[in-house]
């Protein structure tokens, strides 16, 4: 049917939305406003935000890195002297005064001067190396004058009870060959010998240096 | 509108919105991704930071540390050679050479420490010598090198017994020595050396240095060779020539009566040496301090004799015959070492008392009332030649410098009479200027008597003139007064 409108227009009723369309309209407009609400809230206010105190931080990061790594480097370093200096303690506390060691077998060796109880002789005194935990030793080889073995034995007794001996961890048994001399000396025979002296290792007790 | 139905604008209109609200929440969830990222860089940096911070926090200890090592090392290393003292090493081992006797004939090692690693902190540098000496002369050139102010180490050495002998005929053997020193090079190594601000003041700070004395210096150990008497080289053949009977017979009395005379002589000067020792110890229990200089000067003088002879005897094998020489060592040598070794040990006394200072002060002063000058001089030195080394009590200090300002002037007064005074008269004026008549000058109170100007009248008296000598006054009596 055509329904036609005889009304002047000022008379016409007037159409209005429909009122489901106004209420998507509404909702949607509604729904849009707030994410495009939430969107700027969450761009231009929370991330931002975080964006900045991200970069406060970095900026911070920097300036300490600066100087934790110069802690860093300064630990580093005292570790390094520290390094120097046990070895330079080392270095000192390891050597063996072998002045004083001869010296000392000098001693032994010469009795005082004393003739009867044992006279030695000698024709090599040399180090020797490190064997072990024993960080060397010393290597005698001689004559002990007369044909009597306890001589011989009364030397190495006396090597054993000295001073000298206290910084050595073992000798060798007395032991040897008997040689003869074509020489006008007195006496014509001796004892040859050999001995090797190991020493204590380095920190143990009774070592003195 | 006309185009479209009602159902199709709401559903565009629906379609619209959802789009809308859907890109934006798109957006929105892109967005909170960012933002945990952020956050997750945020607990990160964070993290970071409390690293930085625990490390900041340390560095003030560290700085302590470093400055602390710095030092203590520096202080340490000095028993290291550096750079220029490895370069002079060769002239060190000629002084030892020369000081020792002993005859370097090799030398190996020194140019090799160039192709060493030099970026060590501590470059270990070996060297390798050979020479010829006695034995005697191989330990002072070994002590030499241990002994010195820089660290070497012997590590290993060979001697061979020899036949060869030197111009004072010592036996000379052969020997091979291998030392090792370290150079030090404070640059070397991995360290980086932080610029510490302040350092030379923070270096001066208590703590600091409380820390580095605490630490023990590294240190050389040291040994003191003695020189001993007479001791036979042990690589020379000690053995003697066989006796020969019958025919040598005279000649072996002549030998014995001899080397009887020598020891007799000796044995005889060691008991005087003896009985001269005990007196000096007695006299120290006196504290005699003026015997005992004259007593230990000639005491000092017998062993440097004693020590001379005993020495030649031994060298020379003067007294060869066993029996003798048995005797000579148990007689001689021993008893001598004994009262060489009791009197280094004697106990020294270390504080010269008041007591001790007061009896010599009584001492001087009696001397100077007796106008006894030099004597009073002679006991003064004899009293400081005593006391060298030793430290006055601090209730003994006043005394002391009384002693010491009398001492002085007993010196001036001893001067002063040597000086050519003649004085020939006086002539007394209370009321006006009194005169006296000297070196046939007449001169009155604040002339100067001489031309140097050195001795000044002070005052002129009835029965004595007062003079002022180097500043001191003294006062001469007049003859007959």
């Amino acid at each position: 049917m055509i329904k036609v409108n005889l009304l002047p227009p000022e008379y016409r009723k007037v159409e209005r939305t429909p009122i489901l369309r106004f209420v998507v309209i509404l909702c949607g407009v509604v729904l849009s406003a707030s994410a495009i609400g939430a969107f700027l809230y969450v761009h231009f206010g929370v991330l931002v935000k975080t964006v900045s105190d991200r970069e406060k931080l970095e900026e911070t990061y920097l300036v300490k890195k600066v100087g934790a790594d110069r802690s860093r480097l300064l630990e580093r370093e005292a570790r390094e002297y520290k390094k120097r200096r046990a070895t330079i303690e080392k270095i000192g506390r390891t050597r063996m005064l072998w002045s004083r060691k001869l010296d000392q077998l000098c001693d032994v060796i010469n009795n005082g001067g004393d003739i009867k109880r044992h006279e030695v002789w000698l024709s090599q005194i040399k180090t020797l190396p490190p064997q072990g935990k024993s960080p060397g030793g010393l290597y005698i080889k001689g004559l002990s004058g007369g044909s009597e073995i306890h001589r011989l034995s009364d030397f190495h007794l006396d090597l054993k009870n000295s001073e000298f001996f206290k910084d050595f961890a073992s000798i060798d048994n007395p032991e040897g060959k008997v040689e003869h001399f074509s020489d006008d000396r007195v006496p014509n025979t001796a004892w040859a010998f050999d001995f090797s002296m190991l020493l204590k290792p380095q920190g143990s007790k009774g070592r003195a240096r | 509108m006309g185009r479209f139905t009602e159902k199709q604008l709401t559903i565009m209109t629906i379609v619209v919105s959802v789009v809308i609200t859907g890109l934006f929440a798109a957006l929105i969830y892109k967005d909170l991704g960012a933002k945990s990222e952020e956050d997750q860089r945020i607990e990160s940096l964070k993290g970071r930071i409390q690293v930085c911070d625990r490390e900041i926090q340390r560095m003030p200890a560290r700085e302590q540390d470093v400055i602390v090592y710095r030092e203590i090392v520096k202080r340490d290393s000095a028993i290291l050679p550096d750079e220029s003292e490895i370069n002079e090493f060769i002239n060190v081992i000629g002084d030892f050479e020369k000081q020792s006797r002993v005859v370097v004939t090799q030398i190996q090692g020194l140019s090799r420490r160039g192709r060493s690693k030099r970026k060590e902190a501590i470059i270990k540098i070996p060297l390798k010598l050979k020479l010829r000496g006695s034995m005697d002369q191989f330990l002072k050139f070994v002590n030499s090198f241990e002994n010195y102010d820089r660290f070497v180490r012997i590590s290993a050495f060979q001697i061979t017994a020899g036949r060869g002998k030197d111009e004072d005929g010592n036996i000379q053997h052969e020997i091979t020595l291998e030392l090792e020193t370290y150079q030090y090079n404070p640059g070397g190594g991995e360290v980086v050396r932080v610029e510490i601000p302040n350092f030379e003041q923070l270096k001066q700070d208590i703590a600091i240095q409380k820390r580095i004395r605490q630490e023990k210096p590294a240190h050389i150990e040291k040994y003191l060779l003695k020189p001993r008497i007479g001791r036979r080289d042990p690589l020379v053949d000690p053995r003697e020539p066989a006796r020969q009977e019958g025919a040598d017979e005279a000649n072996q009395d002549e030998l014995w009566k001899r080397q009887i005379a020598i020891l007799d002589r000796l044995s005889m000067d060691v008991t005087l040496l003896r009985d001269d020792v005990r007196v000096e110890e007695k006299l120290r229990a006196e504290n005699n301090f003026i015997r005992i200089a004259s007593v230990s000067t000639a005491i000092d003088q017998r062993i440097a004799q004693l020590d001379f002879q005993i020495s030649k005897v031994l060298a020379e094998r003067s007294i060869s015959i066993p029996e003798l020489h048995e005797e000579f060592i148990a007689k001689v040598v021993k008893p001598y070492e004994e009262i060489k070794e009791k009197r280094k040990t004697a106990p020294e006394e270390i504080l010269v008392d008041r007591r001790q200072v007061f009896e010599m002060l009584q001492k001087l002063k009696e001397k100077f009332a007796a106008q006894d000058y030099k004597e009073v001089m002679n006991y003064y030195e004899g009293f400081m030649r005593l006391s060298q080394g030793r430290k006055f009590a601090e209730d003994a200090e006043p005394l002391r410098q009384e002693m010491e300002k009398l001492a002085a002037q007993a010196q001036v007064i001893s001067k002063f009479e040597s000086e050519p005074l003649e004085i020939q008269g006086v002539i007394i004026d209370e009321k006006h200027t009194s005169y006296a008549i000297i070196n046939k000058k007449i001169v009155s109170e604040g002339d100067n008597v001489d031309a140097d100007g050195k001795i000044k009248i002070r005052e002129i008296r009835v029965d004595a003139i007062e003079f002022i000598y180097e500043n001191v006054p003294i006062v001469k009596p007049l003859r007959g007064k």
